[in-house]
């Protein structure tokens, strides 16, 4: 599995998405911006955990609903991730853009009260290899 | 990964925003579905009836109802010689210089058609990869022998041109050219005839009016007046006018300052 580590040692602030009744962080400097999702056009053949995809600067972004990638909704289930949803836009050299979607958006550090935790990609995303990518860093002590 | 750009065709089909490499394809028509020959997730083989000949033609992403016509694109593997239809609900228009990107493929079959993408203002679509779909699918080839296609000579009729519509001429060029056609493409029209000759599918000639070459192409494309068209297969006597290469005529005629936008 190939991680995509933060390289802010140690992070002084993440970005998490809520999505279902988790926090999912991801490191800071891989989210190029926090978007409302909308215009999803239909993606052939996707997984459940795929939303759709929408343009972003002449580029396809792939939507993963991060809530029924965890399992934390059920197969076939209405996720609780609707339209009206946000997104983190990710870029990183080894991953297909893509945009995580939940609830909202919450900034962590180390005052957070929040239980969040690190996520894995499939390797569909991964540009270079057929590994999955997760996405980790450390905590700040 | 980065590819070289592509003309393609875009169509839809069941609601999904597809494309195709212009170079596959052989032509464009229509056909009554008479039955099944196969139904999997994702991807069916329908028994169509086209000019009084049994085609398998394949429906992507959903299924066609027996009965009903739909517009058929014929598509040619240059791996073979074997000839793939792909059912479509309309078919679009042609786009020149597309620069397409990868996209993820997930574990099944059917995604590992949809490898590709490229977005066009706010709209995403997924290129077919023409080549994966008869070697995942075989039993979606047909080897109807057309007396060799590109040497056929089928009804210009076949090419459904919208007269006057938006980037008709462009359109349609991009099917001659992809037939290698060689003959001339004549107009007809209130204000009198128009003439397109080409070679082995490339525009060598136009003839519009007191214009000529490109100009005469921009204005054919440009004028509303068009009401009928025909095809004659003898070559044009006239001295070719035009010398540029196909890309730049398809360039030349979107970008005409006067293009149509109805």
């Amino acid at each position: 599995m190939q991680q995509l580590v933060s390289t802010n040692a140690p992070p002084k602030l993440e970005l998490g998405i809520s999505a279902g009744l988790q926090v999912f962080a991801c490191p800071k400097e891989f989210i190029g911006a926090v978007i409302m999702v909308d215009a999803i056009q239909q993606v052939p053949a996707s997984p459940d955990y795929v939303l759709g995809a929408t343009p972003i600067d002449e580029q396809m972004y792939t939507l993963v609903d991060l809530e029924k990638l965890s399992g934390g909704a059920a197969k076939g289930a209405t996720s609780s991730t609707s339209d009206s949803s946000v997104g983190l836009v990710v870029s990183h050299p080894d991953c297909y853009p893509i945009i995580l979607v939940g609830q909202s958006a919450v900034s962590l550090d180390d005052n957070s009260t929040c239980i969040w935790k690190s996520f894995k990609l499939p390797a569909a995303f991964n540009k270079h290899g057929t590994e999955e990518l997760e996405f980790t860093f450390v905590k700040a002590n | 990964m980065t590819t070289s750009p592509l003309s393609v065709i875009t169509f839809t089909c069941n609601g999904y925003h597809l494309a195709v490499d212009s170079n596959f394809v052989e032509r464009l028509t229509k056909g009554q579905k008479t039955g099944s020959q196969l139904n999997r997730k994702g991807m069916s083989i329908g028994l169509y009836q086209l000019n009084d000949e049994e085609w398998k033609v394949v429906e992507l992403l959903g299924e066609t109802s027996v009965g009903k016509t739909i517009s058929i694109i014929i598509l040619r593997n240059p791996e073979n010689d074997s000839l793939l239809a792909l059912q479509s609900d309309s078919i679009d228009q042609l786009r020149h210089q597309i620069q397409v990107q990868d996209s993820p493929v997930y574990e099944n079959d059917i995604s590992l058609l949809f490898s590709k993408s490229f977005v066009e203002g706010n709209t995403i679509y997924q290129l077919v990869d023409v080549s994966q779909l008869e070697r995942r699918f075989p039993e979606s080839a047909n080897q109807i022998n057309l007396g060799g296609s590109n040497k056929a000579k089928k009804d210009i009729e076949e090419i459904p041109l919208a007269l006057n519509g938006r980037n008709w001429l462009t359109y349609g060029l991009s099917i001659l050219h992809a037939q290698k056609r060689t003959g001339q493409f004549v107009l007809n029209g209130h204000m009198g005839e128009a003439c397109i000759g080409l070679t082995l599918g490339h525009p060598t000639y136009a003839s519009h009016g007191t214009e000529y070459g490109i100009e005469a192409l921009q204005a054919i494309g440009n004028s509303q007046d068009w009401n009928g068209y025909h095809w004659e297969s003898a070559e044009a006597d006239a001295e070719p006018n035009i010398s540029v290469s196909f890309d730049k005529i398809l360039g030349e005629l979107r970008n005409s300052p006067h293009a149509c936008n109805n």
